[in-house]
């Protein structure tokens, strides 16, 4: 429900570049599922702040005891509304390999859990097509490109291959990191303007 | 004197970077966004605390409520364009300019409290819907509002300008028959009044309009919970220390604006009738560029 509507807003909001500011802040991670010899699935993990969860209570309906807590139907009204998402939606997550985007499924598995007083989301995304994991180089970025939601990559992780994260460096001095996933997706940040983007961490998966 | 004109002129620089973009620009914004964060986490547990009968979780949410106001300015917007605009174009003194910063942040901050007491208690529209509204409509129409007070701005800047230049041909086809004391601003030369934009009480009420307009969604959502915990006229309190943040950082804005104004007409020297041609440039130049990101801000909506 949140990610349906604040999409719309999103987009009103994406007005320029320079011109948006962020009102979600997400600690995401992200794990690498493989399948036999095949990347198949990513599992996305979304935790929000404090204040979103907040105003979660009432963009979803919850709490009807009005006790201030979430109780197990008030996760689950969440697991389904924030993996509930509109056809043109790409819930924030891109995955690139040797700089091409991957097509990725609609979530499935959806789960949600309080983690102190902040609510977090997990879901499985399916590749479209599975990928061979032999040599297998692929770079994943999760952002708003409109801004809206900040998102900083917290966890990586895959049962092989080695998964690291690249967080956003706003000093030029420690750069080179970045550089080396933005050359695993080069398509994407030279021609993307979008701020969301330019705040991106991401992760580099490598594959013998 | 000069000091603080340097200063002032110097904050106005941090700002601009910040709308211009570049590597810094990012940097900045991306610090503010996690202060905001910082902020907006806190302001959930003075939330929760309030509900659970701590008074001075009050004080708290007011404090973190203001700083958000005044982070979340540091991030582009509206207000900040026009009123640094028309601090650095207008007439108006600082005093004049840091009060019309304060009144219409705290309009915006009312908007916000009216949207939700009138939307969604009243006409029973959702948050979401509520927010929809802001974005679809209130936006547009203060952008609209903002862009049309930048283009009144160059249009007088633009026009004393060209009077200006009538005044001078005039004078020197009068072989100065009028003495000095009467300068080049007679009857169809520029007072400083005409020079002088934004003072008038129906300008500074348009200009707060157009600002005002426009509410921070942080204040919706902080008002939408405030209401679901029963603690509505905590978190309206809380929606107004936010404006006071809002106003501080604006106040910087136009603080460096009306330096850069004093600067640029030091620098561009003493003489009354050169003074009040910069005045006249100054209007027409920055008149234009509020008109123009304000239509890039609109052109720009998906």
């Amino acid at each position: 429900m949140l990610r349906t509507i604040t999409l719309a807003s999103a987009l009103a909001l994406s007005a320029g570049p320079v011109l948006a500011h962020p009102h979600v802040f997400v600690d995401a991670s992200a794990a690498f599922v493989f399948d036999g010899d095949s990347l198949t699935e990513l599992r996305i993990t979304w935790l929000y702040d404090a204040f979103t969860t907040l105003v979660l209570y009432d963009q979803l309906d919850l709490d009807h005891d009005r006790d201030g807590k979430l109780d197990a139907q008030d996760l689950e009204r969440v697991a389904h509304g924030e993996t509930d998402w509109p056809p043109e939606y790409e819930g924030d997550t891109y995955l690139w390999v040797g700089g091409v985007k991957q097509p990725l499924g609609r979530p499935a598995n959806g789960v949600a859990r309080m983690v102190g007083d902040r609510v977090e989301v997990s879901f499985d995304l399916p590749l479209a097509e599975a990928r061979a994991t032999e040599g297998l180089r692929a770079s994943l970025k999760l952002y708003d490109p409109a801004y809206y939601y900040a998102y900083t990559v917290v966890g990586a992780a895959a049962d092989r291959c080695e998964a690291q994260v690249i967080p956003f460096q706003p000093d030029a001095a420690e750069r080179a990191l970045q550089e080396e996933l933005n050359a695993l997706s080069q398509e994407e940040m030279p021609e993307d303007p979008m701020i969301g983007a330019r705040f991106a961490d991401g992760i580099a998966l490598t594959c013998d | 004197m000069r000091l603080t004109l340097v200063l002032l002129a110097i904050l106005v620089g941090a700002v601009a970077l910040l709308l211009v973009g570049g590597p810094q620009a990012t940097a900045l914004a991306h610090w503010a966004a996690e202060r905001q964060r910082g902020f907006q986490n806190a302001m959930a547990g003075s939330l929760q605390a309030l509900k659970a009968g701590d008074p001075w979780a009050l004080a708290t949410l007011c404090f973190l409520s203001a700083s958000y106001g005044f982070v979340h300015a540091l991030g582009p917007g509206h207000g900040k364009v026009l009123l640094g605009g028309a601090a650095l174009a207008g007439g108006a003194g600082l005093w004049r300019m840091l009060w019309l910063s304060l009144v219409s942040a705290l309009a915006q901050s009312l908007t916000a409290i009216l949207l939700v007491v009138v939307g969604v208690k009243l006409l029973a529209l959702t948050s979401t819907e509520a927010i929809g509204l802001t974005e679809d409509w209130l936006a547009p129409a203060s952008y609209v509002a903002v862009a049309l007070i930048g283009g009144m701005l160059a249009f007088r800047g633009g026009r004393a300008l060209l009077r200006q230049l009538d005044a001078k041909r005039e004078a020197h086809a009068h072989h100065h028959h009028h003495g000095e004391d009467c300068g080049c601003g007679h009857s169809l030369g520029p007072t400083p009044a005409a020079v002088a934009a934004l003072t008038s009480k129906r300008e500074m009420a348009g200009l707060i309009a157009s600002i005002a307009l426009r509410p921070c969604t942080g204040a919706l959502f902080l008002l939408v919970i405030a209401w679901r915990f029963d603690i509505a006229a905590s978190g309206m309190l809380a929606v107004l220390a936010m404006g006071l943040g809002t106003a501080l950082f604006n106040g910087l804005v136009v603080g460096g604006g009306v330096g850069l104004r004093q600067l640029a007409r030091v620098a561009g020297g003493a003489a009354a009738g050169r003074m009040q041609t910069v005045s006249a440039a100054l209007q027409l130049v920055t008149g234009g560029a509020i008109m123009a990101l304000m239509l890039a801000m609109i052109l720009g909506r998906g």
